[in-house]
């Protein structure tokens, strides 16, 4: 990078930084640290929720699924608006009318202590691991990318968020989440507007579409009815609409977000914002990683993205076979530019017949390029057996720094360093509110000053830092770990959302028998899972992750109603 | 509990809209145009 993209990346970060410090410094007390004395507006509280959900895999890896698998991931969404109708109309009254801290407050108070503790610790254990791979999962590409250490870049991103979380609480993540979100969005759509710009004039936009639609990459829906497939219209309006629920239900992170709002009203609409732009983002952002599959048909890409490991190959026994394999990835490339050519203009033409044969050709040659991609996957595994051959995330940060001039390079990492600092400071913060509130202030140390939960807030916010990086730094230790920590969400979220919707439209069932049900719900949403990651589950059981929201949700409501049912016709089951 | 509710309900009108419903209304349209409009991309250039 170029010095003026340096001072770009390093001055946006600082500026970000200093700005939020100096404008939220000096809570009073213990409501202006965690509830930022209500003062958030609705568009401040919409654009905290979506900085909070917008992660820096999300910039890094949407575009890059995008350019492998098309356009499909953006149903992932569409249960989100709905979500956000239902937690207007049921939740988010009640947050407001108890005047709660967290979420799980609110659970004491329709059932009992222990099941808002078991539902704060389950929400602790989830979020805390979360926390340590929101850092750690952009760390490991950017400082490929970068050539930094590794632990540095945990340390980097760690403690820029720790200075001004641990200083300002809620205030000032809302405050910087704002200057965060500009910073991504104007990067993200420039970034879009440069890859349009920079196609071969002899293609307009339209012709770009084609390209793209033609080798498979535009089909944004799909309506079939299939378990197994992750993204389909009914997976998204269906099992996503359970994950969005709990997450912006009953996940402190978010709760504490339009806790904050200064009405009922304003978090409603902030709410309602967030339902109306996530979609358009997503697509936007998608559609963003499929220009730049466009890009990379008329320029040649490279044959494996992370370039780190192809250095290694290339300077390994086996630099003669990567050889081989480039020559012929090259020369692949330029038959079927000249073939895309020939059929943009039988497109233009509206010759359907030689459209069909051309497509077909450049299937061919684009199958034999991805076969090219596959065998130098497996030199990169011959030469490091620990290395990551899925290069997915690296495509759209390559194609940055490639292609993108001086200082717009410096401007897309501001917007990768930001994203991950701005969902990483929501969660140190909601994991300060919730270890404070629901454990410390409740179980542990239950009548102490004002004073003394403030200072207690800011410690734990920098005791859950600091934890972030010390399982950030620790994390290469364990295989698949990213993956493990993405389904834990799905293992939990069901079952603390089925807790939520006992206690909201269930009133017959009471705390005992919701306690019970969802100790029970989760031990069967991970023996169903446990079936299914070994590939043993009977076809009636086979499901995708996604799915364990519904699951574990219905579970603890259908076992819930169940023993409440025992209880009534058998009393000595309450002991 | 719901009684509260509607009260407060009633202490925070939304703008723009008469009730709630018209926003909630609002996002369910904007959700079936988007779906309808992805769907005809999907089949204008597949």
């Amino acid at each position: 990078m170029s010095a003026l993209d340096w001072i770009i990346l390093i001055g946006t970060l600082l500026a970000i930084v200093i700005y939020g410090v100096w404008k939220t410094r000096g809570a009073k007390n213990l409501e202006g640290y965690l509830k930022g004395d209500n003062q958030d507006k609705w568009w401040g509280i919409g654009i905290s929720i979506m900085a909070t959900q917008a992660s820096a895999i999300t910039f890094l890896s949407t575009p890059g699924q995008a350019y492998m698998d098309g356009m499909g991931f953006v149903q992932f969404y569409f249960g989100l608006p709905i979500a956000m109708i239902i937690l207007s109309v049921t939740f988010i009254p009640i947050y407001y009318k108890l005047k709660v801290f967290t979420a799980y407050e609110f659970l004491e108070t329709r059932f009992d202590l222990k099941t808002r503790s078991l539902a704060s610790i389950l929400f602790l254990v989830q979020r805390g691991l979360a926390a340590g791979i929101t850092i750690y999962a952009p760390a490991i590409i950017l400082s490929t990318l970068l050539d930094w250490n590794l632990f540095a870049t945990n340390i980097f991103i760690g403690l820029l968020v720790i200075i001004y979380t641990v200083s300002g609480g809620t205030k000032a993540v809302t405050q910087t989440q704002k200057q965060q979100m500009a910073v991504m969005m104007g990067g993200m759509v420039l970034a879009g507007i440069m890859v349009i710009s920079m196609l071969p004039k002899e293609i307009s936009l339209n012709d770009a579409f084609h390209v793209a639609g033609k080798m498979g990459k535009l089909e944004v829906v799909d309506f079939d009815f299939d378990l197994n497939n992750r993204y389909t219209f009914w997976s998204g309006i269906t099992a996503a609409l359970f994950l969005f629920m709990s997450y912006f239900g009953t996940d402190q992170s978010q709760v504490q977000r339009y806790l904050s709002g200064k009405s009922l009203s304003e978090s409603r609409l902030g709410l309602i914002m967030n339902g109306l732009l996530k979609v358009p983002m997503q697509f936007v952002i998608l559609l963003i990683g499929v220009m730049v599959f466009v890009f990379y048909q008329f320029n040649e890409p490279p044959m494996f993205f992370n370039k780190v490991e192809s250095e290694k190959v290339i300077e390994s026994e086996y630099y003669e076979e990567y050889a081989d394999l480039q020559e012929n990835y090259s020369t692949l490339f330029e038959e079927k530019q000249l073939e895309l050519f020939k059929m943009v203009d039988a497109i233009n033409q509206e010759n359907e017949v030689l459209v069909n044969q051309l497509k077909s050709n450049v299937e061919s040659l684009q199958n034999q390029s991805d076969q090219i991609r596959e065998d130098v996957k497996v030199l990169v595994k011959l030469v490091d057996e620990g290395a990551e051959t899925n290069d997915k995330d690296y495509v759209f940060m390559t194609f940055v720094m490639d292609n993108l001039p001086i200082g717009m390079i410096g401007l897309l990492f501001a917007v990768m360093f930001s994203a991950a600092m701005s969902s990483t400071a929501s969660e140190l913060n909601a994991l300060s509110s919730t270890t404070t509130i629901d454990l410390y202030k409740r179980s542990i140390k239950k009548k102490e000053s004002d004073r003394h939960y403030l200072r207690s807030s800011k410690l734990f916010t920098l005791m859950w830092g600091l934890l972030a990086i010390l399982f950030a730094t620790y994390a290469s230790l364990f295989e698949n770990l990213i993956q493990a920590v993405n389904l834990l969400g799905s293992l939990f979220y069901g079952t603390i959302l089925g807790i939520f919707l006992v206690a909201f439209y269930f009133k017959y069932v009471k705390g005992h028998a919701v306690f019970v049900a969802a100790i029970l719900a989760e031990i069967c949403v991970i023996g169903i899972h446990y079936l299914n990651a070994n590939e043993i589950a009977p076809v009636w059981l086979k499901m995708s992750y996604l799915w364990y929201n519904v699951v574990g949700c219905i579970l603890v409501i259908l076992f819930g109603y169940l023993f409440q049912l025992m209880m009534k016709k058998n009393p000595s089951l309450k002991e | 509990m719901n009684n509260d509710i509607s009260n407060n309900d009633q202490e925070n009108k939304p703008p723009v809209f008469k009730s709630w419903k018209g926003w909630y209304a609002l996002l369910i349209i904007v959700l079936a145009v988007l779906v309808f409009l992805f769907y005809l991309l999907t089949n204008t250039y597949s």
